[in-house]
């Protein structure tokens, strides 16, 4: 089901490293565009977030719309009351009308140094399933075949997991893979879906 | 200072946090076992008190910065068993968190109060806790953890969608849940763990709390693994376990003496501790309630993106518990889960597993929560690993199959164009009228039901009947002075909703009562129990390293003079030889038994000593001399034992060596008490600036694990007996016995009766297996192999976790078929044995 989109909504919440809403922050959402003179990004909107951290920005699409592009691509500044930056997100493009912010601010510290835990995961999945096949009596039918099934579930993540999450756009991991090794910032974005019900 | 510790080499750690590196020994108040919603609340409040405390828990620490947000990383390190937790049928898979702050790091952070009708009925089950209790106790944890009602503005679509389906069929009891969590980022992925911090679990609130109390005294203990309650008399002394590596290895142990010990390690590993140390005999492992939860999906031609958002934020309560369903009754919950577990979730549908990854955006999902009866029970199997068994009944299903006809209905009248169930007989409605087709299945045909359970209680049911409960209404365990068991295995009925909050009140209500007693408990003296762990009491159980620093910062204690052993080399059982039955050990003052580093390696090495050592000593006028016997050898080395002090050894004694060709060997060492010693060996050129060789231990008192063959003579002859059937049933891990080595774990034996008459199943090596028939004798109990009459077992008991026997023959070629070592072969008159100990698992 395809639905056209010409009016935009964006909202969000913001609260600080101790979870306390961050009230009277001023936050900026932009298209991005191709940044040269010609085509700088368009400012889409500006609010100041309320006292629960809240806010809301409108636009439509006479505010981005350029003969290159029939989506906004999508980004905020949260500037404080002294005009710093104290976060930016990434640009993403907004299909659906709709789009949801959660932000929390802190820089997370990194060290190269910390170990890698999630070295073999898979493996010790793989090992944590076949501990049950050991524990339980594969040679009934009806338990064995409840564990093939799982087992076959596991296997097909397991080869498929990057295409399907590339193919089927799930857009859950919003975070690096070694969180403490990677710059990031603690950033929400959901793009979106309009219930018709 | 309050400190975490672990097995993980972390570099930054918002608390203060250590690596383990040794073996670890505690002497504390009060050890808690378990860091989840009990564990964590029990630790905080019994440490803000004044006790000092222990905290142990199976899992790993990690923050918030270590949640990826990725399914597979993320169950390997938060899950029990990687989320691989099932039933023994594999019908109902069991997610347990397994992590510091347990379940409460992966659950969905759903929060309701004890129901009322749960409470009454609890206290006419014998359960003595007041409303007033119950109010104060869940209003101090609701405060605690932040419980706040999910807002209008953060229900996501899956929930917006339960809340339509709602409405259009008329149901009117339904609203948003309240969860501990303040001002949520809505991630979604609250079951892999909160990178934002921002779900107030157990790790975040009471461990974060009882950490920085600076007039608190705590010690966190992860990556360990408890296994031995040592009880006698009623009281429980000290908890012995294991510290284990990310892949299950164990790499250093734990002793914790403790005035008081509270178990509180969820259903299944309470229930396991409990029957692993036989407590509770009888009892524990009764009467498991699951909540048994099937999932109903609907697939909607529009985008609803369940993922994002709150997972667990709506509830229909129409047909529960806390609509004034007295017996029963279920819940209809919405969620949603990541790919991985939506997989795993989905893989009895017969659906490709592309095409529901196509539709993971469409869907719609809820769950149904059942209030079910204990209908479990949870036993151990013959590797000594929990099991988990259930079996839903009459109620259950007919509340299983309302459950999902009226989600079911919900998800085809907003238009869903086929619903996905968990059936295996009815996967896939295409239209309402099918509805009827997957009540029949859930009914008819339950075995092919797959369910999920988020919430396992029971098992070890709190009441006033002795003769049935486990636990006492103060959470104490009948028959114990100081042993507590607080999670949600008390449970005497399932609550009727999410737990979490029982659970926690519950705890709360339990330390408040235990901190009101505490005079009862102060009076318990703190044992000095050493477990297996590394100390310079038991030097046989150190590594190379320990073994070395313990050695550079000791002088010797004792004279050379004390080296002196008894003029006898036969055992005289009361003069150079005796056994503690209780705490099984021999004091052998035949000889030093040497040991080696328990890492040591011996066949790189290639130590003359590799088969073990002994050491024996005699006052000859005003010197003492001695030889030194590898075991399994002719060599009997002549030395002398001469008090002495070098530069940068302290005071020691000079084991000189007199003959050739040993006389350019000698030992420096260190006596650290009558029947302990540490030694170096030198070799090459003259003390003290000799090649150091090897460092050891000596001693003369040593566990029964460390017996002799000599040993084992004597205590089979004089220290054991025939023992009865009934008392041999159960399941038992062998080792062999020899002078020199001390032999792993090498079999395992089963006893059970079969038709009235015992039988044994072995396992030897991991990959040999058989039957023994069995036969009493007049002082022995016999068993019969493979080999029919060419080789049998005779076995007694020392204990009743403890039994000798030895595998023999007339026929020594047979032994040596068998591949035995020399080392472990014994003379029995004319026979030879293969002697053995037997412990019970």
């Amino acid at each position: 089901m395809v639905i056209l989109v010409t009016d935009y909504r964006i909202t969000g919440r913001i609260r600080d490293e101790r979870n306390h809403p961050a009230k009277d922050y001023v936050v900026q959402a932009f298209d991005k565009d191709l940044g040269i003179y010609l085509h700088p990004d368009d400012r889409l909107g500006k609010a100041n977030t309320a006292d629960d951290g809240s806010f809301e920005i409108t636009f439509n699409e006479a505010t981005f719309k350029d003969w290159f592009e029939s989506e906004p691509n999508v980004y905020l500044q949260v500037r404080d009351e002294d005009g710093r930056i104290v976060v930016g997100t990434q640009s993403s493009k907004n299909a659906t009308g709709r789009i949801d912010f959660q932000i929390k601010f802190g820089k997370p510290q990194t060290n190269p140094l910390e170990p890698d835990i999630y070295a073999n995961s898979l493996e010790r999945m793989r090992a944590g399933l076949q501990s049950v096949g050991d524990a339980v009596d594969l040679s009934r039918d009806d338990v064995r075949s409840v564990f093939e099934l799982i087992a076959g579930a596991l296997a097909s993540w397991t080869t498929y997991r990057d295409e399907l999450v590339r193919v089927c756009g799930y857009d859950g991991i919003q975070v690096p893979e070694q969180p403490r090794r990677v710059d990031h910032r603690h950033v929400t974005r959901w793009d979106e879906a309009v219930l018709p019900v | 200072m309050n400190m975490i510790f672990g097995v993980e080499k972390f570099e930054s750690r918002k608390e203060p946090y250590q690596t383990i590196d040794g073996d670890v020994l505690e002497h504390c108040d009060v050890c808690v076992i378990g860091s989840g919603a009990a564990g964590a609340i029990l630790a905080k409040k019994l440490s803000d008190a004044g006790r000092s405390v222990v905290l142990l828990e199976k899992g790993g620490y990690f923050e918030g910065e270590d949640m990826n947000q990725r399914d597979e990383d993320m169950m390997p390190l938060l899950w029990k068993n990687s989320g691989f937790n099932f039933t023994d049928d594999i019908r109902i898979a069991i997610a347990q968190g397994s992590c510091l702050g347990g379940s409460t790091v992966i659950n969905d952070a759903v929060c309701f109060p004890i129901p009322e009708i749960t409470r009454t009925q609890w206290r006419a089950l014998g359960v003595q806790i007041s409303d007033d209790e119950w109010d104060r106790a869940t209003d101090e944890v609701s405060a605690q953890i932040h419980v706040t009602k999910v807002r209008d503005d953060e229900l996501d679509r899956n929930s917006l969608m339960l809340k339509k389906g709602c409405e259009r069929l008329g149901l009117t009891d339904h609203y948003a849940n309240s969860r501990n969590c303040v001002n949520c980022m809505q991630c979604g992925l609250c079951h892999l763990g909160c990178h934002y911090e921002t779900k107030q679990d157990m790790r975040v609130t009471y461990i974060h709390n009882a950490i920085t109390n600076p007039n608190a005294t705590i010690r966190v203990y992860c990556d360990c693994s408890a296994e031995k309650i040592n009880c006698s008399d009623g009281v429980a002394d000290s908890v012995e376990g294991d510290f284990l590596d990310i892949e299950g290895n164990t790499v250093h142990k734990i002793v914790v003496n403790a005035r008081l010990i509270i178990i509180a390690a969820g259903s299944i590993a309470s229930t396991y501790l409990l029957l692993k140390n036989n407590i509770s005999e009888g009892r524990a492992g009764l009467g498991l309630a699951l909540h048994p939860a099937p999932f109903i999906i609907g697939d909607f031609q529009f985008q609803i993106k369940a993922n994002q958002g709150i997972p667990m934020a709506y509830t229909l309560h129409e047909f529960g518990v806390t609509n004034g369903v007295e017996d029963g009754g279920f819940l209809v919950e919405g969620i949603f889960v990541p790919p991985l577990q939506f997989a795993l979730l989905t893989s009895g549908t017969g659906v490709d597993h592309a095409e529901i990854m196509d539709r993971y955006d469409h869907f719609a999902m809820a769950g149904v929560l059942v209030r079910d009866d204990p209908n479990g029970r949870i036993t151990l199997t013959d590797e000594g690993f929990p099991r988990v068994t259930y079996a839903l009944g009459k109620k259950e299903l007919d509340n299983i199959a309302r459950g999902v006809e009226i989600i079911a209905k919900m998800w085809f009248t907003l238009g869903a164009t086929r619903v996905v169930t968990s059936h295996i007989d009815k996967p896939i409605l295409q239209s309402e009228q099918e509805i009827s087709e997957l009540v029949n299945a859930v009914k008819n045909s339950p075995q092919n039901l797959l369910l999920g359970s988020a919430h396992p209680q029971g098992g070890n049911h709190m009441g006033s009947d002795e003769t049935k409960c486990v636990v006492d209404s103060d959470c104490k365990v009948f028959g114990f002075k100081n042993l507590f068991v607080c999670d949600a295995s008390v449970f005497p009925t399932a609550v009727g909703v999410n737990p979490q909050l029982t659970v926690m009140s519950l705890a709360t209500i339990t330390a408040d009562r235990i901190n009101d007693k505490w005079k009862e408990f102060a009076s318990i003296e703190i044992s000095n129990n050493l477990g297996q762990i590394c100390s310079i009491k038991q030097p046989m159980y150190c590594p190379t390293n320990a073994l070395d620093g313990m050695y550079e910062v000791s002088d010797t204690k004792l004279s050379n003079m004390e080296l002196e052993n008894s003029s006898k080399m036969d055992i005289i059982e009361g003069e150079n030889w005796a056994f503690d039955v209780d705490t099984l050990t021999i004091h052998n003052d035949r000889y030093w038994k040497g040991f080696f580093a328990k890492d040591h390696d011996l066949i790189n090495t290639a130590e003359t000593y590799a088969g073990g050592f002994w050491k024996r000593f005699q006052k000859e006028g005003d010197s003492i001399k001695g030889v030194t016997h590898p075991y399994g050898t002719t060599i009997y080395a002549k030395n002398e034992a001469i008090l002495t002090e070098y530069p940068g050894f302290g005071k020691v004694i000079l084991l000189k060596y007199l003959d050739p060709p040993y006389e350019r060997f000698y030992d420096l060492l260190k006596i650290v008490d009558k029947d302990t010693l540490l030694g170096e060996a030198f070799a090459a050129r003259t003390p003290p600036r000799g090649e150091h060789i090897l460092t050891f231990s000596m001693s003369k008192k040593y566990s029964v694990d460390f017996m002799t063959q000599d040993d084992f003579k004597i205590i089979f002859s004089n220290k054991a007996r025939r023992p009865d059937i009934d008392e041999v049933l159960g399941i038992w891990k062998g080792k062999l016995i020899s002078d020199a080595t001390l032999s792993p774990v090498l079999f395992r034996f089963r006893f059970y009766k079969d038709q009235g008459e015992l039988k044994c199943d072995y396992i030897f090596g991991g990959f040999l297996p058989g039957t023994s028939t069995t036969k009493l004798s007049e002082n022995d109990l016999l068993m019969f192999d493979f080999t029919g009459q060419l080789m049998h077992d005779e076995l007694r008991m020392v204990r009743k976790d403890l039994m000798v026997g030895k595998y023999c023959t007339m026929d020594s070629s047979i032994i040596k078929r068998l591949g035995a070592s020399a080392a472990f072969i014994m003379k029995d008159d004319s026979r030879e044995c293969l002697p053995y100990l037997l412990r019970r698992i």
